[in-house]
């Protein structure tokens, strides 16, 4: 029942007043943000700024020591099965064991399966749901290569794939474009352009590399630890903000009427 | 020929090649497991743990505390206990966190067995010797039927959990946020894990269970496509690696468990070079 109603909110996530703290830490400080539903935003912020954790705070798999959080109006901590049922995460491409001999389907698989009960055996609509997202993302003829067999590019959209497997009302990416090959990049910003064309899916997406994104966004985010600037790219890119945001000087570059930062902080 | 039939007719050669089998299912889930989560030491801290406690069970059968309770079960406890120290510590999924855990439980196991087998007169010592060296020709139908009912605990619970398990393996936070109970099941796979391994070191002794366990797994990991064919190609070398092993003991008078290690690990280096010669 609750599902049906989500799709009635106007916003897909509501973070309003949220600190985090490890130990005596404060990771996230007074964080409050709106994403609107099928909306596209990017949030930028140098290594430690709290982007991964404020992923977390938003699937409801971390708690935060003060605000409150709703994605689709309910509470992630509270309704938890349902929230994460509404998303689909991309966690860090580094993150991932090539240790485990898994090919592409059967890490697709492990979105759709995720619902099921174990022994959790998919069965053929299983396997169709797969080879859509596979094909979402452009590389359904790899399903049966060994994933660490695959470029790095290839592993993100592979990864992706999984979370579209769910039929997913809002994704979270946490460094796609960490690592990848143009071409890689361009299969995923079109792919998230036909999920919010066609299915209305929002993305919030974290990221080092903003250019290749920058003419699809409709909201920046600089976060370091606390939100530092927010609105258009055009209205945040500007050298004074983001020297604050990173505490080293970055440089911004208009190109045909866009604003590109020159930032080079990347994990991995 | 005779020779042959009377060896594959006794008892002991019977006995010794069912356990191999029941072990052969065991790494065929254990191994996988291990091997995929990158903390393959946990069967070396797990069996060593089992022998500090069969090594307690038997010293208190010798001061005369305990009567006619077997060894066994205290390798279980320690064995059990040790996993769980080691799942406390990767709660999070951090290998690192897990193998650091893995070392200190092998050192505490250790210590405790030094100080329990000191203490054990050495008229009991044989007893606790079979978890150090183990010896397939010497199990009892009681070794048997402990080992098979662990064998269909471990082997059901893998056959049930098997995708959680290798889901947890490939990416914890992914699975995690999926929806996955992965504390649950991290808890589980280490403590499916540390009851195969406790069960097989009564088996093949606390020195040889790694080579059982861990090198067909490692060497079928290499080649490897799919988390099914991980297990059957665990399966084939366990069982190949065993019976081979079992035969050429009776035929040139060498403890079984010493070629069947020879032989896994062999398998091992074999896969190795066999992947990079195809890459």
């Amino acid at each position: 029942m609750e599902t049906c109603n989500v799709m009635n909110e106007k916003y897909a996530i509501e973070v309003d007043n949220v600190v985090v703290a490890f130990n005596s830490l404060v990771v996230l400080d007074h964080v409050s943000l709106k994403m609107k539903k099928g909306s596209f935003i990017a949030i930028l912020g140098p290594n430690g700024a709290g982007k991964t954790t404020l992923l977390k705070v938003i699937m409801g798999l971390l708690k935060p020591v003060k605000g409150t959080v709703k994605i689709f109006g309910l509470d992630p901590l509270r309704n938890g099965d349902i929230v994460r049922s509404l998303i689909g995460y991309v966690p860090q491409r580094q993150r991932v064991s090539l240790n485990v001999p898994m090919r592409v389907i059967d890490i697709v698989l492990m979105g759709v399966l995720a619902d099921k009960k174990p022994p959790r055996v998919p069965k053929d609509e299983c396997y169709e749901r797969a080879f859509r997202a596979l094909k979402t993302v452009g590389i359904d003829d790899l399903w049966d290569v060994q994933f660490s067999e695959l470029s790095g590019g290839q592993q993100q959209r592979v990864l992706i794939a999984r979370a579209l497997s769910r039929n997913p009302k809002l994704l979270l990416l946490d460094e796609p474009m960490n690592g990848v090959d143009v071409a890689s990049q361009r299969e995923i910003v079109n792919a998230i352009g036909k999920l919010k064309r066609e299915h209305g899916v929002g993305t919030l997406m974290v990221t080092h590399d903003v250019n290749p994104i920058v003419e699809h966004l409709d909201k920046v985010i600089l976060l370091n630890r606390r939100v530092i600037a927010e609105g258009k790219p055009e209205e945040v890119f500007n050298e004074e903000v983001l020297t604050i945001a990173y505490g080293s000087k970055i440089r911004v570059i208009t190109y045909e009427g866009r604003c590109y930062a020159l930032i080079g902080d990347t994990h991995g | 020929m005779d020779d042959m039939l009377v060896i594959i007719e006794s008892p002991f050669f019977i006995r010794a090649l069912i356990g191999t089998l029941l072990s052969a299912l065991v790494a065929s889930s254990v191994g996988p497991l291990l091997v995929s989560r990158g903390i393959t030491f946990l069967a070396a801290e797990v069996s060593h743990a089992a022998l500090g406690g069969a090594a307690l069970g038997v010293l208190l059968d010798s001061l005369g505390l305990i009567r006619n309770v077997d060894p066994l079960i205290f390798a279980f406890t320690f064995g059990l206990i040790s996993g769980l120290i080691t799942a406390y510590a990767g709660e999070k999924g951090v290998i690192e966190k897990m193998e650091s855990a893995i070392g200190v439980a092998l050192a505490m196991s250790m210590s405790l067995a030094v100080l329990f087998l000191g203490m054990i007169r050495s008229e009991y010592m044989p007893k606790v010797w079979g978890y150090l060296i183990g010896d397939l020709l010497l199990l009892t139908n009681w070794d048997l039927t402990s080992l098979g009912i662990a064998t269909l605990i471990t082997v059901t619970s893998y056959m049930m959990f098997h995708r959680e398990f290798m889901y947890i393996a490939f990416d914890m936070e992914g699975a995690e946020a999926l929806g996955l109970r992965v504390k649950i099941y991290h808890y589980l796979s280490i403590m499916i894990a540390s009851l195969g391994v406790v069960v097989a070191t009564k088996a093949l002794g606390a020195i040889l269970v790694y080579a059982f366990m861990i090198a067909p797994a490692a060497a079928a990991n290499e080649i490897s496509k799919t988390t099914s064919q991980l297990s059957m190609l665990t399966l084939m070398i366990v069982v190949v690696s065993g019976t081979v092993g079992l035969f050429s003991s009776f035929y040139m008078d060498f403890p079984p468990s010493g070629i069947i290690g020879l032989l896994t690990t062999t398998s091992y280096i074999i896969a190795l070079i066999s992947k990079r010669r195809h890459s």
